[in-house]
């Protein structure tokens, strides 16, 4: 398939993307993420092994397939460094990021380079996101559908504080969840991923002081328990990665075979959910004529 | 970190467990993305026992992720992988029973294998073709659940139906003699307590609302308009009403439940899991007859306003409750089954579930009378024959398939680990046009 791809991110949904544009033979990708590879990645990010512990997941990733006939560079950097440039040379953009700031950043920039050279340089963004069995796809197509920032009602506040009142934490604790985020708020601790290191024995050893002094059973106050807390792990499976990535994947396909009828009407919003039986849905989510980012696009 | 604890966090360490012990039979006709994307996954989530039966006759599909597939999946799982591969004939294969299978998943072939004996573990038929696919369940027994895993579930609290100690904890605390503060400090479910114990009669939470408003807001604390809990009890005062809801329930296992299991259990159930659960589902009925009704009480009490002591006393009240409860269905129990201590723990924590009394595969009513055209023209496909759809011809499938092996995973999951709501019991794909996406029941 005659086809330049930007991949963003090289976790779950990256592995997966990766390899399905590998399969797909596409002619060219550059891969970007700043992470390393982690043991509670592997259950899901089959590209790396024990083995690759330690390493940027971005050059791992590209080793794996360093026999494929599709040519892969790694890109080690935070994405918001890529400059316009840069960007302007690729066909596509797929994302399988874990946070919002980075998925506003890129639309910002794709919707700019629309307007500037008034649409000569048309990029889509296929957005994939998962959490548990459930996740999302968003196409964004300068210009024609609405962009991710017009959808951005839809997510969470990124990094979201606890919902939990400070005086609830400070002074009335009542779940294990209180007596943790006592802790995050009062000490921010920076919690690497090791369960056995110092820094989490010591938060867990003070998670059961605080518990104890305040009647709550501590029992359930384990290292993985207050790394959750503390890190807001979002639990993930490779069943719902696959099935998204490939969904975004197809989405590539749709735009580039050019089997998409009528671009305006176009369902560019998938909910995916496996929880109770399982259930996706696409819709076109409407435009946002006042969004700050997209708007200018479809007027001039 | 543990290598699993992304998923463990998902169906806990039970289930991970579960996981890991299964042991998987695929049937398909010759190596295809289908075929080896199930099995990446399978191993990636924790399996490692699969056994894999390949016409004779099957070759191996192009632009196959994997070349050689034992060499490929070994390095996904700590665990040895033990994978056997049998070629047989497959228009002449019976699956054999000598291995019990917790599940048989057939690769894109157009019809069902037959299996040796009556009863069949759960069998996933798959298919992918361009950007179509479906994945359909076929159950021989029903498939009971332990867990829903529902993020959110509702208490229950019992203030519409107290059991003596609960009582005796909400008349100890005497809220005339408090002050606006003190009051402050209460949970909600205090107040709603004591709103259904005042002389006005409540039977809804709109009347619970307007008593809660006259006797509380302009009676006994004329400050409570900006407090916390008193703006709880407003918006949780449905939960004060508990009856309906576990009558509702005990009517389901009554009329729709007992009856199935009663001639399930003739027969015996092939999955254990299953014969546990109905074990616990048998037990329930007759706790249920002996308690009045009530299910054993769940001690999980929702977060309320108020300070640490007064919540921690309620939830002593509840825990304890909860704690007899537990012990007394334990008792009736029968001797001859040997149940694992936590899956009567899990069990009982669920009876509060809707799903937990909707058995798949027998309760959720007929099959569809009209399935959807997709999926007959993904049969057709399956046969040999050509259908002139353009989403059925686009040539790169790869993503499909991954998607399609993504779901039969997830489902295989479900199935083993009893958790969360399988598929009822057909699902069809379709990249191109969403309007064909559709769950039917064959």
């Amino acid at each position: 398939m005659d086809c330049k791809v930007l991949l963003l991110g090289a976790g779950g949904l990256g592995c997966e993307l990766l390899k399905n544009l590998v399969q797909l033979q596409v002619s060219e990708v550059h891969i970007v993420d700043f992470d390393t590879v982690e043991l509670s990645n592997l259950n899901r990010q089959f590209l790396f092994t024990e083995a690759d512990i330690g390493s940027p997941k971005a050059e791992a990733a590209a080793r794996y397939f360093h026999k494929a006939q599709v040519s892969i560079t790694p890109h080690v950097c935070d994405l918001t460094s890529l400059s316009t440039q840069f960007l302007t040379q690729f066909d596509v953009v797929l994302s399988g990021l874990d946070s919002i700031a980075p998925r506003r950043h890129i639309n910002n920039v794709l919707c700019s380079l629309a307007l500037t050279s008034q649409f000569s340089t048309l990029i889509p963004l296929i957005d994939a996101g998962t959490e548990g069995l459930r996740g999302h796809v968003k196409v964004v197509v300068p210009g024609v559908t609405s962009c991710w920032e017009c959808s951005l009602g839809t997510v969470p506040a990124e990094g979201a504080e606890t919902n939990v009142p400070m005086c609830t934490i400070a002074n009335n604790p009542r779940t294990l969840e209180h007596v943790v985020e006592y802790f995050v708020a009062t000490e921010a601790p920076a919690l690497d991923n090791d369960t056995t290191g110092t820094a989490l024995q010591e938060l867990v050893a003070k998670c059961r002081h605080r518990a104890q002094e305040h009647g709550i059973d501590p029992q359930g106050i384990t290292g993985a328990y207050v790394m959750g807390v503390v890190r807001r792990i979002i639990p993930n499976v490779a069943t719902t990665t696959a099935m998204v990535a490939a969904h975004a994947t197809n989405e590539l396909i749709k735009w580039h075979l050019d089997l998409v009828a009528d671009p305006p009407a176009y369902c560019n919003f998938t909910v995916v959910n496996g929880t109770q039986g399982h259930f996706q849905y696409a819709f076109t989510y409407a435009r946002d004529s006042n969004c700050a980012v997209c708007s200018e696009l479809f007027t001039t | 970190m543990d290598r699993y604890d992304r998923q463990v966090r998902l169906w806990g360490n039970a289930g991970q467990d579960l996981v890991r012990r299964s042991h998987l039979c695929v049937v398909s006709r010759g190596e295809t993305p289908l075929l080896q994307e199930i099995l990446k996954n399978y191993v990636l989530l924790g399996g490692s026992r699969i056994t894999l039966y390949l016409d004779a006759e099957g070759g191996r599909s192009n632009h196959l992720l994997y070349g050689d597939l034992r060499e490929a999946l070994a390095p996904l799982n700590p665990e040895p992988l033990e994978l056997t591969t049998h070629r047989v004939n497959l228009n002449s294969f019976v699956i054999p029973n000598s291995e019990r299978y917790s599940a048989i998943v057939q690769v894109g072939l157009p019809v069902g294998l037959r299996h040796e004996g009556d009863l069949s573990p759960p069998v996933i038929h798959c298919f992918a073709r361009g950007l179509c696919g479906y994945v359909h369940l076929q159950l021989s027994e029903p498939h009971l659940l332990l867990d829903p895993r529902n993020e959110y579930t509702i208490p229950s609290l019992r203030l519409d139906n107290p059991w003596g100690e609960l009582s005796q904890y909400m008349d100890s605390i005497h809220v005339e003699q408090m002050d606006d503060v003190q009051l402050s400090q209460l949970p909600f479910a205090v107040l709603l307590y004591k709103t259904l114990n005042t002389r006005r009669a409540a039977t809804t939470a709109a009347q619970l609302k307007t008593v809660l408003a006259e006797t509380y807001l302009h009676g006994l604390n004329p400050r409570a308009q900006s407090d916390l809990n008193y703006a709880e009890a407003v918006r949780f005062a449905h939960l004060a009403f508990t009856k309906n809801r576990q009558d509702g329930l005990l009517n389901r296992l009554t009329r729709d439940v007992c009856p199935l299991l009663e001639q399930e259990n003739k027969l015996g159930f092939q999955d254990t899991m299953n014969q546990y659960i109905a074990t616990l589902l048998s037990t329930l009925k007759r706790y249920a007859d002996m308690h009045n009704g009530h299910f054993p009480l769940d001690a999980t009490l929702p977060d309320m306003e108020s300070t640490t002591h007064n919540y921690n006393a309620l939830k002593r009240v509840y825990e304890a409750k909860a704690a007899k409860d537990l012990a007394d269905f334990k008792k009736l129990i029968p001797g001859d089954i040997e149940i694992p201590e936590h899956v009567i723990d899990e069990f009982c924590r669920n009876t509060k579930t809707t799903e937990l009394f909707e058995p798949l595969g027998v309760c959720r009513g007929p099959p569809d009378s009209s399935a959807p055209p997709l999926l007959d023209a993904l049969k057709r496909c399956q046969e040999g024959k050509t259908v002139d759809l353009p989403q059925l011809n686009v040539t790169f499938s790869y993503p499909t398939e991954t998607y399609i092996a993504g779901l039969v995973t997830q489902e295989l999951v479900k199935l083993i680990t009893h958790q969360f709501v399988p598929i009822d019991n057909c699902f069809v794909y379709d990249a191109l046009d969403p309007q064909n996406m559709a769950t039917c029941r064959l």
